[in-house]
């Protein structure tokens, strides 16, 4: 064998080692369930007890333990300034793995502009899963003048909109929204919870924007009519012929606001753990989620709790919130000047 | 003149008021447009009746709740003082504990002492103390398996034992 | 499902087990939620919710609804005898059902809480089933306007609630409303008067406040006097027991059922927060009372119209929960999020389908009513001469309950300092005249009516003062503020001619 053909065979096994040996410390980190065994595993939630996210948690933390044999999972409420509270919380707990918790993915705008209060980075978390996505309406009262979407973006009239507040998420949506498609939407911040619903039916706003799960009580019962829908895109009762926001023709830039938009939405019912969990724990909790996300035991009774499942585990969800976080800068300095308005 | 308590009561509103005022001021327009509506109206009443309090004497102060003063049993104003600052210190005491080492550990000791202090028997004061301890501890820590706040000590002291 | 069905079969309903049975396990849970002061509905119901995972729908609400219902009308039992609300509404039962406790009454009082408490919570129940019909237009013709207005006039009742001294009456009830803006503006994004500390951006929790300025204010003065809570000797003198209490309140059988009914309705408007109610049926019994001067001194009237109040309200409360998941009190919007942990949603098809179910709960409200009070009576007369125990021993129980429950209602140990220092602010109020339940009005309203009035001015301008609904309710509120007024002028008027 010649000397440069040796070279070669050489180098070749290096790099062959080198990235075999890769490949056999990432397998060689095998999630460490015994470490659960006769452990308290504390999910926090950032909200009252009841509720959505609660409701997920409850489920989820019931099934979870199943899959950390020998641990107990117990919920503990942090309800509080949008999820802030709880999400801090989260954040600033001790990282041996037994602390999770769960928040709403809107804090990724807050996090964008600075909200005050906000303790945490959103990229530092330790990212379990995420169990639904959510779609959300633009709906109109039955009462309103506004018969398809193109008629409230025509409309020379601002629109006013309910938004139970500067800085949460739907007002956050709504103004960029009304950015990315040049609509006229004018947020009316102050209804709490299922005000601005109560305000739609009394006529007294327009439009709103909102979960459709949230809203199907409204929809079934004919008062409002669903003009547009993002997130998630689904066919569902009330739904069939409403159109996605991804079809609507917009500029670049619209384009780029609605795709965070949708994106932001598609990180539903999220779990986390604090920064710099050790990975082999961190991998028995996501291992756990998962099997109890396709447990079918679980399937059945989320069904019967009416609770959306849709999916995502560990690195895919990182990304998801990386992607939405590490926006280019001019974006981003675009995105904070029309949520700090 | 000497300043009596109701005089520094009454200045405490004037501050109060002032402190509300000034803070509002550094707010935008939507936000700090009712704070100062109430507050400044308040801080005139407030200086008004600090005004009021400096020129009446003690007998002449108007009756708000009322209750009951069946005899008016005039406390030497030396009692009162020293009885309130022991309260104070108790409350103080009770609220230390806590912050030192949690709930379950702060109220037998505080009831406990409390009731020594206060000439109770030994068998009440360890009967109170030890039935409300235990009547807490059944109904959070076993009924509803949450924790009560520890303290820093606690959980410093059971990290140490678990090493 | 015809009314008449649905009335029967929801009786039928409640009177089955499990459902029966999990009422009455947790009628006495409520009760003594209600009882230990700082702990409170709320906190009950979200401890028990968990437990409901899996129940169905009627055990559920038999469940929650069996505990929630009662916790009021425990929470009178220490406003009268400590001076100690056990929830936030209790205050306003702590104004006259206290002194009347130091008169040496207690036994007159509690009789009279308690069965006003009944009596309302049955009234509350029966006016939330007759709305039924005329619900959804009654409840869409309030919209922020109109709870501007309402708050407006729930405000004025401080007016009342002054005593003599209506300045230092206005300067609790600021204080009071700057304390309910501490936190979050919805309007602005901004968190106001939190001077930089976190465990203030949520603001601070009116039950955090009541514990200090009622419990902890009390402690002090305990200390200081000495002494047993009741001024007098014994509690057999004749006409201050229970029984005289309850005989009172039949007595009074007018007063009831109009502080009902308004309890009611200011629980049935979602947006007011029924909270108020107990402080404006305390300002009306006052008003329409043919002995004012006794007010502030322990009058019964001043119970009896306060205790029947915040029991009704939770019947009003009800109805736009159930019709439009909108909360009408603070516990019910806790109960909805139980709605779904139950698999229930509210809506137009609770009242057409599930009809039954509503009436079911309507049952609830009125058993659960008054298997408490069945409960409660025969340990009136022995609670009573808890008042007559020494404050060596009431201190420190007094104190325990008060802080644990403080920190249990927010899990945040920072409120029991600010537990403290409103115990300090209690104890001067009390000390130096300056009446307290002003102060618990501003904080309840305060928040509702500005939120109302930004949005109320973004949506219709300053015309909105002009809505009918609101523009009666203005004038209601200012006739009420001013006729007082009007007719001391006039007596001094009619004086001064006669001379």
């Amino acid at each position: 064998m010649g000397k440069q053909t040796k070279i070669y065979i050489i180098i070749l096994v290096f790099v062959l080692y080198f990235f075999g040996m890769q490949g056999v410390t990432k397998a060689a980190v095998q999630p460490d369930l015994n470490f659960y065994k006769g452990k308290l595993v504390t999910y926090i939630v950032a909200t009252k007890p009841g509720g959505g996210y609660d409701t997920y948690a409850r489920l989820i933390g019931k099934y979870l333990q199943k899959y950390l044999p020998g641990s107990t999972v117990i919920i503990n409420n942090v309800p509080g300034a949008g999820h802030i509270i709880g999400a801090n919380t989260l954040y600033k707990a001790a990282p041996d793995g037994l602390t999770i918790g769960t928040f709403n993915t809107g804090l990724i705008y807050s996090q964008i502009v600075g909200q005050e209060g906000i303790q945490f980075d959103l990229r530092k978390f330790s990212w379990i899963g995420k169990a639904s996505s959510e779609t959300r309406v633009f709906i109109v009262g039955a009462k309103a003048p506004y018969r398809t979407f193109k008629d409230i973006l025509e409309s020379k009239e601002p629109i006013k909109m309910p938004s139970s507040g500067v800085g949460s998420q739907d007002h956050n949506e709504t103004m960029i929204l009304a950015y990315a498609l040049g609509a006229k939407f004018q947020p009316v911040p102050g209804y709490a919870g299922k005000e601005g619903e109560m305000a739609i039916i009394r006529g007294e706003v327009p439009a709103t924007i909102g979960s459709y799960t949230g809203l199907i009580g409204m929809i079934k019962a004919k008062e409002c009519r669903v003009l547009l829908q993002f997130g998630a895109k689904r066919t569902h009762a009330g739904l069939e012929n409403v159109p996605h926001i991804s079809e609507l023709k917009v500029s670049p830039t619209g384009k780029a606001l609605i795709n965070l938009v949708n994106n932001v939405d598609l990180i539903g019912r999220l779990t986390a753990a604090p920064p710099n969990v050790p990975v082999a724990r961190l991998e028995a909790l996501r291992y756990a989620y998962k099997k109890t996300l396709t447990d079918p035991d679980f399937r059945k009774e989320a069904e019967k709790l009416g609770l959306d499942i849709d999916p995502a585990y560990g690195d895919e969800v990182k990304k998801m919130v990386l992607d939405a976080l590490n926006q280019p800068p001019e974006n981003l300095k675009l995105l904070k000047s029309i949520i700090s308005q | 003149m000497k300043l009596q308590n109701r005089h520094y009561f009454s200045l405490f509103w004037v501050l109060f008021f002032l402190v509300i005022i000034v803070t509002s001021l550094g707010y935008s327009y939507k936000a700090r447009l009712i704070p100062l509506v109430v507050s400044i109206p308040c801080f005139i009443f407030a200086v008004y009746r600090f005004y009021v309090e400096l020129r009446t004497k003690e007998e002449e102060n108007a009756t708000a709740e009322g209750g009951h003063k069946s005899k008016k049993e005039k406390i030497d104003p030396v009692v009162r003082r020293k009885r309130f600052i022991r309260i104070i210190l108790w409350i103080l005491f009770f609220l230390a504990l806590i912050f030192a080492v949690g709930f379950l550990y702060a109220i037998p000791i505080f009831v406990l002492s409390y009731m020594r202090a206060n000439k109770e028997s030994w068998a009440l004061s360890v009967l109170c103390a030890g039935g409300m301890t235990a009547a807490i501890y059944l109904a959070f820590i076993v009924g509803t398996r949450s924790t009560l706040y520890e303290g820093i000590f606690i959980p410093l002291i059971r990290q140490a034992l678990q090493q | 499902m015809s009314l008449w069905d649905a009335i029967w079969s929801g009786l039928a309903g409640v009177l089955t087990w499990p459902a029966f049975g999990l009422m009455l396990l947790t009628i006495p849970i409520g009760l003594i939620f209600g009882i230990i002061p700082g702990m409170g509905g709320n906190m009950g119901l979200a401890l028990l919710i968990p437990f409901t995972f899996g129940m169905k729908p009627l055990e559920g609400f038999a469940f929650l609804l069996g505990m929630h219902t009662v916790v009021h009308t425990g929470g009178s039992i220490p406003a009268i005898l400590f001076d100690t609300p056990g929830t936030g509404p209790n205050a306003a039962t702590c104004i006259e059902g206290f002194p009347m406790a130091q008169k040496g009454e207690a036994g007159r009082a509690l009789g009279a809480a308690l069965t006003s408490s009944m009596l309302g919570g049955i009234i509350g129940a029966i006016f939330m089933a007759l709305i039924i019909p005329v619900l959804r237009p009654v409840v869409l013709a309030f919209g922020p306007p109109e709870f501007f207005m309402l708050a407006m006039m729930g405000l004025a009742f401080i007016s009342l609630m002054s005593g003599k001294s209506l300045l230092k009456g206005l300067m609790a009830g600021g204080m009071g409303l700057i304390i309910s803006f501490v936190g979050m503006d919805p309007q602005t994004g901004i968190v106001r008067f939190s001077f930089g500390l976190l465990q203030l951006m949520d603001g601070i929790n009116i039950v955090t406040i009541v514990v200090g300025l009622f419990a902890l204010a009390e402690v002090i003065d305990m200390a200081i006097k000495g002494g047993t809570i009741a001024h007098t000797k014994s509690a057999d003198i004749k006409g201050t027991g229970v029984w005289q209490g309850i005989k009172d309140t039949f007595t009074h059988w007018w007063l009831v059922i109009r502080t009902s009914i308004i309890g009611g309705i200011i629980g049935f408007i979602p947006g007011l927060g029924g909270d108020a109610a107990a402080f404006i049926c305390y300002g009306h019994a006052l008003q329409t009372s043919k002995r004012k001067e006794e007010f502030g001194k322990g009058c019964v009237e001043g119970v009896i119209g306060v205790d029947a109040a915040h029991n009704a309200k939770e019947g009003g409360a009800l109805i736009p929960t159930l019709a439009f998941g909108v909360p009408g009190s603070s516990g019910m919007a806790i109960l909805l999020g139980a709605f779904m942990i139950l698999g229930v949603s509210p809506g137009k098809e609770m009242f057409t389908q599930n009809l039954n179910l509503v009436f079911s709960m309507v049952w609830i409200l009125v058993i659960a009513n008054i298997i408490a009070v069945i409960l409660c009576l025969p340990f009136a007369g022995p609670l009573s001469k808890i008042t007559f125990l020494r404050t060596s021993v009431m201190i420190p129980f007094i104190l325990v309950c008060g802080i644990l429950g403080s920190y249990l209602t927010t899990s945040r140990i920072s409120d029991i300092i600010i537990t403290a220092i409103f115990g300090l602010i209690g104890y001067g109020m009390k000390r130096f005249d300056y009446a307290r339940g002003p102060l618990i009005l501003g904080i309840v309203l305060g928040k509702i009516a500005e939120n109302a009035l930004h949005i109320s001015l973004n949506l219709y301008g300053l015309k909105f003062i002009f809505r009918p609904i609101a523009f009666i309710i203005l004038v209601i509120t200012l006739g009420t503020v001013l006729y007082p007024a009007y007719k001391e002028h006039m007596k001094k008027k009619l004086a001064e001619e006669g001379r």
